[in-house]
């Protein structure tokens, strides 16, 4: 899977907005963490073990636990249609 | 600086913005605490009216955090340095391809405001770019499209309208200083001029070693030093530049804040020369005759060599697109 390649972070005063560009333009607000992640995978190919993989070495996480919320966040950016077709 | 002639006040803070754009300098939170939802939208349209979105965008982003910016003006803020971004990116690499093809055929371009002003900014992709303009020693002056951008050739380095002698090598800083002071000239003696074109001349005063007594010579032999001391006066007040005044006091810069605030971007954003850009060319033109005399006192006082000019060029074909 990749991210949505028409898309652009943005921090500004300590937040994160992510302007999406697909059809029409729309804002989402994004925590440290979303950013963090974003930044890590824009414009590359990945996969969940990836996304888990990360997690583990970012934020010390188990293996069970980086698995569980690898597979939210690949659901959330899939759901928000953050992911390229 | 718009249709609805925003208050001075609001004028105030847009400048004070601006200033934070190009020079960093902070501004202080108790300076915007008042600002409403429709005074951000107001200073939102200023900055598309005179084409210095992405400067806004620099000074918003650093202001300080209890500064409550509204979120829509945030956003159209991002989208606005995403889309100069972008373009800035698609314009430079037209123009790598353009310089490839012309030294392929010999010619030596030289390039000439637009992204040459670009590099004087703090964050170059922020600067709006619209044409290549380049200049073709010997060439005569015409227009064609590379990579879906307008490339204007032109036939002269300055927007002079006559010989002048002893002029700066081209190219050197005091040069392209004179250029981009001449063609301002040009365009407030006619249809109008805005706030990008001003910015490029702030930050160039501040980025080109220029030698300010050569400068101060080539103004005078091209007949601009009283114009010169006008705009030095406008940029030091109003968008904290350091432009030279030449040891004498500093005139009024109220005329040309006038010009810039009726029309913005050369003019295209007083309603009607907008309504005169939509005709055919003969209409057109008769418009910017009619902007050229009506804009012959600011002329004669600070530029009396430039109106005849201007008209002969404009009956020459190369004023009133």
């Amino acid at each position: 899977m990749k991210l949505l390649d028409c898309c652009k972070l943005h921090r500004r005063r300590r937040q994160w907005t992510l302007m999406v560009y697909a059809g029409h333009i729309h804002a989402l607000e994004v925590n440290e963490s979303f950013a963090h992640l974003w930044q890590a995978f824009d414009g590359k190919e990945f996969t969940r073990s990836d996304v888990a993989a990360f997690l583990e070495g970012e934020y010390g996480l188990d293996e069970a636990e980086a698995r569980e919320q690898a597979a939210q966040i690949c659901d959330l950016w899939e759901t928000q249609h953050l992911l390229m077709p | 600086m718009g249709n609805a002639a925003p208050s001075d006040a609001i004028t105030g803070i847009f400048l004070l913005l601006l200033r934070s754009g190009l020079y960093g300098q902070p501004v202080a939170a108790d300076r915007l605490a008042a600002l409403t939802p429709e005074h951000w939208n107001t200073l939102l349209s200023m900055a598309r009216r005179q084409t210095v979105t992405g400067v806004l965008a620099s000074a918003v982003e650093q202001l300080p955090g209890e500064v409550k910016v509204p979120a829509a003006i945030d956003y159209a803020l991002m989208a606005e340095t995403d889309r100069l971004e972008a373009n800035y990116l698609k314009m430079s690499r037209a123009v790598a391809s353009l310089t490839q093809r012309l030294l392929a055929e010999g010619l030596h371009p030289v390039y000439l405001k637009g992204l040459e002003c670009a590099r004087f900014y703090p964050v170059p992709e922020r600067r709006e770019l619209g044409d290549i303009d380049l200049w073709l020693p010997h060439s005569r002056d015409h227009h064609f499209t590379h990579e879906g951008f307008d490339v204007d050739v032109h036939s002269r380095y300055y927007d002079l309208y006559r010989q002048h002698a002893g002029l700066p090598e081209i190219p050197s800083p005091e040069a392209e200083l004179l250029m981009l002071n001449v063609h301002i000239l040009k365009h407030a003696c006619s249809a109008g001029v805005g706030l990008r074109q001003l910015c490029d001349m702030a930050l160039a005063y501040s980025a080109l070693p220029y030698n300010p007594g050569l400068y101060r010579e080539a103004c005078r032999r091209a007949g601009v030093l009283r114009w010169t001391r006008l705009l030095s006066s406008f940029l030091n007040q109003y968008l904290g530049a350091d432009a030279p005044l030449f040891g004498l006091p500093a005139p009024d810069p109220a005329p040309l804040l006038k010009i810039v605030r009726r029309g913005g971007n050369f003019g295209h954003h007083n309603p009607s020369r907008l309504e005169a850009l939509s005709r055919r060319p003969f209409l057109r033109k008769a418009d910017t005759f009619w902007r050229i005399l009506c804009a012959t006192p600011f002329s004669l006082r600070y530029a009396p060599g430039t109106v005849s000019g201007l008209l002969a060029t404009l009956f020459k074909g190369n004023l009133g697109a």
